[in-house]
């Protein structure tokens, strides 16, 4: 790791006889994966960082229990997770809104619009607009579109993580990708009008 | 099949793909077909995304706080003489978090590209040698960031190339929005962010090449 002189591996075990050096190196190479992570989830700085120094504490908390049957990153990363679902649980806002958002409910009809090929968003996108996009989805919506087509995890994975049904998880994934496309279809279609 | 039977079963098509009726429905109908298309744009464009967020500085002094009063970590002494005459001196006047994260990302990156365009070992190194497949760099700047790594650690070349192509991206797009609407105040700092992120980039590369 740039700037310690450790590997990972050695960080880790010296983190485990409490060397500070190595904390502060394993947080200076994956604080940025975690906050973002965290920042993603909850849409709000304050929270990330409180909920990033969180999983940080957690994670030399439990260091001497890691063996290294997964990567690292992986554990800390599914460690991150959990804190930011408990931290939204406790929130009653938050844990109606996850619940409501587990719930099935009535969605618009099918898309009538019609499309031609240059309404596509293919190759529109841009990232600042992308990320302005998911912090604008609701709350349980971002979640799992956040740890579903950002973080990679699987449906089975957010299901078990956030003790909802594999169906539900699909459900929700795919409401979440259609609030983000008609939000970015209504960006582009405001900027093209000179808004 | 009409579009209100495709598009309720669109969650499980994404996942899985249809049955033989679902994509006799998607070849013959547009609007469907775009759908269908867009959402995974979407979904793929999301992997792209990287963790540009940096937390505040007070994450990790609240973490070392804790960490010592938990006794997980000693503090050095220096330290806990530093911090009770701090502690007399009484409140000061710091730069924001943002503008100091602004100055770091700036100065880094000048130091990476100071660094070289001035040491003429890297343009002996650039000239005398051949580089194994490069890919076509970005400029010459990141031409000679790649040769660094190249020399360092070629294990790793590709892994550079594709965090560069990234971050270069990420400076583009933002740099576009900025241009756009310059009081676009988060596209600039989404702008500030990619170079602050390219910087560590140039950063790794140079640690790299000096082992």
């Amino acid at each position: 790791m740039a700037g310690s002189g450790l590997s990972e591996a050695e960080a880790i075990d010296r983190a485990r006889q409490g060397d500070p050096e190595s904390f502060e190196a394993l947080y200076a190479l994956h604080k940025r994966r975690v906050y973002s992570l965290c920042l993603r989830m909850t849409g709000n700085t304050a929270e990330a960082e409180d909920l990033t120094q969180e999983a940080f504490l957690q994670l030399y908390r439990k260091i001497a229990t890691f063996r290294g049957e997964s990567a690292f990153s992986t554990w800390l990363h599914r460690l991150a997770v959990n804190v930011v679902l408990m931290h939204l649980r406790k929130k009653n806002l938050a844990t109606v809104s996850l619940e409501e958002s587990l719930e099935p409910q009535q969605e618009d009809g099918p898309k009538k619009d019609v499309g031609t090929r240059d309404n596509l968003l293919a190759g529109t996108i841009d990232r600042v607009n992308l990320e302005r996009a998911i912090d604008s989805l609701p709350r349980g919506y971002r979640v799992i579109f956040v740890l579903h087509d950002v973080e990679g995890y699987e449906h089975n994975e957010i299901a078990e993580m956030m003790g909802c049904s594999i169906g539900n998880s699909k459900s929700q994934l795919h409401k979440a990708r259609m609030k983000l496309r008609d939000f970015l279809r209504t960006t582009r279609a405001e900027k093209a009008t000179g808004r | 099949m009409n579009c209100s039977q495709f598009q309720k079963a669109l969650p499980r098509i994404m996942e899985s793909g249809g049955n033989a009726e679902e994509t006799a429905h998607l070849e013959s109908c547009v609007v469907c077909s775009d759908l269908v298309q867009d959402l995974r744009y979407i979904a793929e464009s999301a992997k792209l995304l990287l963790p540009m967020r940096e937390p505040g500085p007070r994450v990790w002094a609240g973490i070392r706080d804790a960490l010592e009063r938990e006794g997980l970590v000693q503090p050095p002494a220096g330290v806990v003489r530093f911090r009770a005459q701090r502690a007399a001196l009484g409140p000061r006047r710091w730069l924001t978090g943002a503008s100091l994260l602004a100055c770091a990302a700036l100065l880094l990156f000048a130091i990476g590209i100071f660094w070289f365009r001035s040491d003429p070992a890297h343009d002996t190194v650039a000239t005398a040698t051949v580089p194994v497949a490069l890919p076509a760099p970005v400029d010459a700047d990141d031409a000679q960031m790649l040769s660094a790594v190249q020399r360092g650690s070629p294990n790793l070349l590709a892994t550079y190339r594709d965090n560069l192509d990234t971050v270069n991206a990420y400076i583009r797009d933002a740099s576009r929005t900025v241009q756009q609407d310059p009081y676009d105040m988060g596209a600039r700092d989404h702008l500030l962010r990619a170079y602050n992120q390219k910087a560590l980039l140039y950063e790794m590369a140079l640690a790299r090449s000096g082992e």
